[in-house]
């Protein structure tokens, strides 16, 4: 939505507000209506509009090294934009021309959308409230610190397995069980229930997260892989985070949120602003 | 959408005790980027999960699916919002099609396991047209256009395919629009914020990170090309940083020339200071009939020139190297005698053609792997390689099913327009297609899209092989003997991960070294994971002539291992889970330019029409005394027929090879890394190298 900053009607309607206010408060006469001024800013807008060149500098750039001739090019075919334009207003098509009606509507809904997203502080408090409603969403997962010792089936038949299975038996009993190379790892500190399963799959994820924290090694369990052991070492239950830790994700959410409502809201209040009579009577 | 960062929770959170791996370690890695946490105000946090690796995980997902915003995908009776992909993908259960009476959906489905990120990328260039005619409030709802669309019928897929294949003043608008497109611009306004504002509300934003969103949409470019009208697919999705994007889609109306393409996105997002980023993904050049990687623009005689290829390979950092419609990686039997590229090839060159069934001669220039040797010629003329890709897979699913990859779910993909008939959901030469992959150091926004943009990802045909290739010129001694973390830590410590570029030739050193490792998938109970039959590893390099040679070596495992019985599918007992290797390059040039990447194969498994020709209880090998149906087993369908791979088809050849439905009972599932790059000191000529 920021993009929206960049708008170059944006910056068209903010400067022009400005020049308004400006000729209002030096009592700046406005020039005849058959008088067109060309100066430097008017250039610079019609080549950032046509060329969409809207960088800082680009329009300057691109205008400062016109030639002579193109530059008188560039005049002729604005004046002749701008007159036509004002005898379109002077006859009143923009009133009438559908097309026109619709394209200044977008125009002003953008730009209402645009401004009502951009930065306003949010109360803290209603930070809070969301924090509070929404509690058990912001609970933290469950984890583990827990180590793997693994046996390695010789081939993946159904006897390689249940021999890994018997390895695993036989080492549970030892305070050090030595068994095969684990390739995804040997040790997980404080690890989730969904991380543990995205590399050892589902299954063994859930049954290590059924095993009770305790000096002991425990299993053997089974897997895709072959046999585990595997000694719990800790458990942390999900803790509730204070406030304060997720305050800025909670701020981050309701920003992302208020966007898509503020925008809507912005609108309607432009629209409620009008008094609206029915007029259906033939 | 604009998301201010968080403050500094971490350090709280520490001392809960919730968060055992932060801490001194990150500093250890050798990459830059990593060694502190980053905050700038418009971006979303880094470093701020409660499970943060400096090693890196992997984390898998879905780069281009598409919802009912898609013209193409509704007219096939799509009614999944982006919502609903991104709920699939987080693992809940949608209702899709057929529709009932109603208009309803008739069927559930759920994918076997959440996946960790997606992005949901609707065709822009129809989406006001088709929120438009589905408003009987709107202008357009009553004129011709939209009552056709909403009668649907194949004319109506064709309006995507011929309104974009048009350029310049030929370039029509769909009809029911308007002067301008004035009376659809709201809703492809609305549909476009909706489109961001579902990945806003699917991001997981609580300090667990399990699910990231990214706001996405697929400029659809097809061109006409050669005589035979043939439909060029030089389609791209474009993926954004996070949640600062265009207030609209750069689109195929907007510019149809690829150049201002990617100028616009350089203009519109990149080089503003807001925070706005963005990737351009490339896809199925397999059906780009030669022009995606051709050295000029569709349509014009100048190539492109050193600028453009700046702009291109700052963009295209990825490319999309298998999905529905194909693997394109490499052409059977093109440039070498490498078996495994006989993977899920397409039998056409353009979507005209698959849209027809009509197959084409195919061409090696429409494989990337072609590119790379391409790109690195190019490296030298302009100083860039424009096809430095790193690699990712998608399945470019139309039914809105994010990641819906398993060969024994397969549904259909809905992107061609049609069903295979009879019990098939698909075209026999479709299927689910793949996974993206990437390497990072949590979940969020931040860390995924930085790994995307270094290029640090992999390709899967599906299955969650995390494959990992590191190179450099240390010797890497000992490495295999290390776990996932250890052998990470010297992989970035000694070289480079793969997505990068060597670093300059220590004098001492003769050759570089490269040590690649693979894990199986566990998958899931009722699904469960494939051993993995071998690992190898693919060196290409341009020779003296500047011609491309590819070699492939074999690093582990064995490339026979596996039997598979195709009438109920089971496996035997042969396989691994995990294979590791360390190879040196005994023939490097150091004056030649190469990469190395590497391949994790899984022993033989069904293929999707093998899966459903057994849930028929139908064997497509053995034809009697089970009764046949020919919509599913047709007569060379479930053969496997290297041998007509090269054959030579006349029109009316009588070779059995020639028939139009060869597939194979088989499917060899994988995983690609990213290559590692090799440029000579004195080849680089122009700008300096990518930084990786």
């Amino acid at each position: 939505m920021r993009s929206v900053l960049r708008e170059p009607l944006l910056h068209f309607v903010v400067g022009a507000v400005a020049i308004a206010l400006l000729q209002h408060a030096v009592g700046d006469e406005e020039p005849p209506p058959e008088v067109i001024v060309v100066d430097r800013a008017v250039l610079l807008r019609t080549v950032q509009a046509r060329q969409g060149r809207y960088r800082e500098g680009e329009a300057e750039a691109t205008l400062d090294a016109m030639s002579d001739d193109e530059r008188q090019a560039l005049i002729d075919s604005y004046v002749r934009e701008e007159a036509l334009y004002r005898e379109a207003l002077r006859v009143g098509l923009d009133e009438e021309d559908y097309v026109v009606r619709r394209r200044l509507g977008q125009s002003m809904e953008l730009m209402t959308r645009g401004l009502a997203g951009a930065d306003q502080p949010l109360d803290e408090d209603s930070l809070r409230e969301r924090f509070e409603a929404e509690g058990e969403r912001w609970r933290l997962a469950p984890s583990r610190t827990l180590r793997l010792v693994f046996f390695a089936p010789e081939d993946r038949s159904e006897a390689g397995f249940a021999a890994a299975m018997e390895h695993a038996r036989q080492a549970v009993e030892e305070t050090e069980p030595q068994g095969d190379l684990f390739e995804p790892g040997s040790t997980f500190e404080a690890v989730t229930e969904r991380t543990l399963a995205s590399q050892l799959g589902p299954e063994l994820a859930a049954a290590i997260f059924e095993l009770p924290a305790q000096p002991d090694w425990q299993g053997p369990l089974r897997s895709s892989f072959g046999a585990h052991l595997v000694q719990v070492t800790e458990e942390q239950a999900g803790d509730l985070p204070a406030f304060e830790d997720v305050r800025g994700r909670i701020e981050a959410e309701v920003r992302s949120e208020l966007d898509e409502v503020t925008g809507d809201a912005a609108v309607d209040a432009l629209v409620d602003r009008y008094e609206v009579r029915v007029e259906l009577e033939r | 959408m604009r998301l201010p960062s968080s403050p500094r929770w971490v350090v709280t959170l520490l001392a809960l005790g919730a968060c055992g791996v932060f801490g001194a370690d990150r500093q250890n890695l050798s990459e830059p980027r990593h060694t502190e946490l980053e905050h700038e105000p418009h971006l979303e946090p880094f470093g701020e999960c409660r499970e943060f690796t400096p090693e890196r995980r992997a984390f898998f997902g879905e780069l281009h699916v598409h919802t009912r915003y898609s013209l193409d995908a509704n007219l096939q009776g799509n009614r999944a919002t982006p919502d609903d992909a991104y709920r699939f993908a987080r693992g809940e259960a949608i209702r899709v099609g057929p529709l009932d009476g109603d208009g309803q959906p008739t069927r559930t489905v759920q994918i076997d396991r959440p996946l960790d990120f997606a992005a949901v990328t609707d065709h822009a260039e129809f989406m006001g047209f088709v929120g438009a005619c589905a408003d009987p409030d709107s202008n357009a709802y009553h004129r011709r256009g939209c009552k056709m669309f909403r009668g649907g019928g194949s004319w109506a897929f064709g309006l995507l395919n011929m309104q974009t294949a048009q350029r310049g003043r030929r370039l029509k608008r769909h009809m029911a629009c308007g002067r301008g497109g004035v009376d659809c611009d709201e809703y492809y306004r609305d549909l476009w914020i909706d489109t961001q504002n579902a990945a806003e509300r699917h991001l997981d934003r609580t300090p667990d990170c399990e699910f990231t969103t990214f706001v996405g949409y697929e400029y659809t470019a097809n061109p006409f090309t050669g005589v035979l009208g043939n439909v060029a697919n030089m389609h791209r999705n474009v993926i954004f940083r996070n949640g600062i994007v265009p207030e609209r889609p750069i689109d195929y109306f907007h510019t149809q020339d690829l150049r201002v393409f990617w100028e616009r996105l350089e203009s519109h997002c990149r080089a503003g200071d807001d925070g706005c980023d963005v990737l351009v993904i490339p896809h199925n050049s397999n059906l780009s009939s030669g022009l995606m990687f051709a050295e000029a623009p569709p349509g014009s005689r100048a190539p492109y020139t050193a600028e453009d290829d700046r702009r291109r390979s700052d963009l295209e950092r990825l490319f999309e190297i298998y999905q529905h419609k194909g693997s394109s990686e490499c052409l059977p039997g093109a440039s070498s005698s490498d078996e495994l590229c006989d993977f899920e090839i397409t039998p056409y060159n353009n979507l005209r053609s698959a849209k027809v069934d009509r197959p084409d001669e195919l061409s090696p220039h429409d494989f990337v792997r072609d590119a790379f040797g391409q790109g690195m010629w190019r490296q030298r003329q302009s100083g860039v390689n424009p096809f430095a890709y790193g690699l990712v897979a998608s399945t470019d699913n139309h039914l809105g099913l994010a990641g819906q990859v398993h060969e024994a779910l397969f549904m259909g993909g809905g992107g061609a327009g049609e069903s295979g008939g009879g019990p098939l959901p698909d075209r026999i030469y479709f299927g689910p297609g793949g996974l993206a992959g990437v390497w990072a150091e949590e979940n969020s926004r931040e860390a995924i899209f930085r790994a995307l943009k270094h290029k640090e990802t992999f390709a899967t045909s599906g299955p969650r092989i995390p494959v990992r290739l590191f190179g450099g010129w240390d010797t890497f001694d000992g490495w295999c003997g290390g776990d996932a973390t250890e052998r990470a830590r010297t992989g970035y410590d000694r070289g480079v991960p793969m997505g990068g570029t060597l670093p300059q030739r220590p004098e001492a050193i003769a050759h570089p070294t490269f040590v690649a490792s693979a894990v199986h998938d566990p998958g899931t109970g009722a699904y469960p994971g494939s051993p993995l039959q071998h690992l190898e590893l693919v060196k290409g390099w341009l020779d003296e002539r500047d011609t491309l040679q590819v070699t492939t070596h074999l690093l582990a495992g064995d490339r026979e291992r596996g039997t598979l019985n195709p009438t109920n599918c089971a496996l035997g007992s042969e396989g691994a889970h995990a294979l590791c290797a360390r190879w040196e390059d005994d023939d490097f040039d150091p004056t030649r330019p190469a990469f190395y990447y590497i391949r994790a194969i899984e022993v033989p498994t069904c293929r999707w029409t093998t899966r459903v020709c057994v849930a028929q209880e139908f064997d497509c090998n053995s034809p009697s005394p089970r009764p046949i149906d020919t919509a599913c087993c047709h007569r060379r369908m479930g053969l496997h027929e290297p041998r007509c791979f090269g054959a030579r088809c006349e029109p009316g050849s009588t070779d059995p090879c020639c028939a139009q439905d060869v597939v194979q009972p088989d499917i060899r599932e994988r995983a690609w890394s990213s290559p590692i790059w090799y440029v000579p000191p004195d080849w680089v000529t122009g700008e300096t190298q990518q930084a990786t």
